[in-house]
């Protein structure tokens, strides 16, 4: 029977080495696509990855294996590829952003999401490159990654409100662009 | 090409070249963290509750009750410096508290707002304890070390700004004759004659009573544009 995250985590964290290798078949595909949002360059991807691959094992004790394994590890990865951009100036330094400074309304339905999900998939092959970065990583974590606001709110560090809104303006901005191509 | 880093990776951990931080190093950390974040914010309520008290003791207060040119004397004299201090690490545990679920959960305007309410408000409890006069005190017989110049920085002389501080030696018509003498290290010490506007009812304050003057001072005159008594315990 396949292991879930949780319980592979659980044995390496008492020893075992293999179910590591496991956890990285699972993760790395994913992992490299979440960086494609953040940089063009797939050597330096590749290299974040392996770095966060190892972040990830360094801090292995830290996890709670009671809570779900995805939202840990790509908050590992988001913070590695917001630093790597930080490193080579391309991201700027903020102490907020502005969609986190007031309350925004929460439209998160699972049977929307489903309803939607083909129509998004269709206008994100040919538009995400042009959304800026922050609806981007929010949208492909929502969409691909088929995380949950909360989750996502998790790995991002903002309110679920801000992770409802960018999704909105996402989806907005995705068929307008559409719409004029 | 990512079954070779996969490879590489686990060699490594293989060959213990990567190692898994122990849960103590968690630990450990996470209780730093918290005493870090503990330590700040009660020099944030020090600092701030300081700010206050320095307002009160030196009776600066008393100039926003002069007109206009009380309070410009009161912005000039505001302690400007300890207030940056304190906006520093003010916005230091804000940037601390973000990391926390609890916090990056609430807009920032609102976690703003409630910390600027929470230490607003301990800062004011904390004014109403006895421990910064009890440092003051100190601080004025230099039994205070480290922070004392900071205590004695607020009977510091502000005559240049026409501030002055004393107790009343005569009263007549529309003046009053003036003297200072606290003993300390500052040059404010002195007998001024103070001068009101006409008409100004100078039947309220007594003779030893301690005043706080503002105006323009020539000489060992004083030109006043506000007068208030402190309170009778001070």
């Amino acid at each position: 029977m396949t292991k879930t995250d949780e319980e592979l985590v659980l044995l390496i964290q008492r020893g075992s080495e293999e179910p590591f290798g496991i956890l990285m078949d699972r993760y790395t595909q994913k992992l490299m696509r979440y960086g494609k949002k953040f940089l063009s360059s797939q050597e330096n991807i590749e290299d974040i990855v392996q770095e966060i691959f190892i972040k990830v094992y360094k801090n292995i004790k830290s996890f709670d294996v009671e809570r779900k394994f995805s939202p840990w590890i790509y908050r590992i990865a988001h913070n590695a590829f917001v630093n790597h951009l930080r490193s080579i100036d391309k991201e700027p330094l903020l102490f907020f952003n502005f969609d986190t400074l007031l309350n925004h309304p929460i439209y998160e339905d699972p049977a929307i999401k489903e309803k939607e999900n083909q129509e998004i998939r269709v206008l994100l092959d040919k538009g995400l490159e042009k959304l800026p970065s922050i609806y981007r990583e929010t949208i492909i974590l929502y969409y691909f990654e088929d995380l949950n606001y909360q989750e996502i709110a998790d790995i991002l560090h903002v309110p679920i409100g801000t992770v409802s809104i960018r999704l909105r303006r996402a989806r907005l901005m995705l068929k307008e662009h559409i719409k004029y191509e | 090409m990512n079954n070779d880093f996969k490879n590489r990776i686990l060699e490594k951990v293989h060959k213990k070249e990567i190692l898994m931080y122990p849960k103590i190093y968690f630990i450990v950390r996470l209780i730093l963290a918290g005493l870090i974040s503990i330590a700040a914010f009660f020099l944030l309520i020090f600092s701030l509750s300081f700010v206050f008290f320095s307002i009160q003791e030196s009776g600066r207060q008393f100039l926003l009750g002069f007109g206009i040119q009380g309070i410009i004397t009161f912005m000039i004299l505001f302690p400007w410096v300890m207030i940056i201090f304190t906006a520093i690490l003010f916005f230091l545990l804000e940037w601390i508290l973000r990391h926390f679920k609890f916090a990056y959960q609430l807009p920032v305007v609102r976690i703003f707002i409630y910390s600027l309410f929470v230490t607003i408000f301990a800062s004011i409890l904390f004014t109403l304890t006895p421990i910064h006069l009890t440092f003051l005190k100190k601080a004025d017989v230099d039994e205070l070390p480290i922070i004392g110049g900071i205590y004695e920085s607020i009977h510091d002389s502000a005559k240049d700004k026409g501030v002055i501080r004393g107790n009343v030696y005569s009263i007549q018509n529309n003046s009053l004759i003036l003297s200072h003498n606290d003993n300390d290290k500052d040059a404010d010490d002195g007998t001024w004659n103070v001068i009101f506007p006409a008409g100004f009812d100078l039947a309220k304050f007594r003779v030893g009573e301690k005043v706080y003057v503002a105006g323009k001072i020539d000489g060992n005159n004083i030109y006043a544009y506000g007068i208030h008594a402190f309170p009778r315990d001070r």
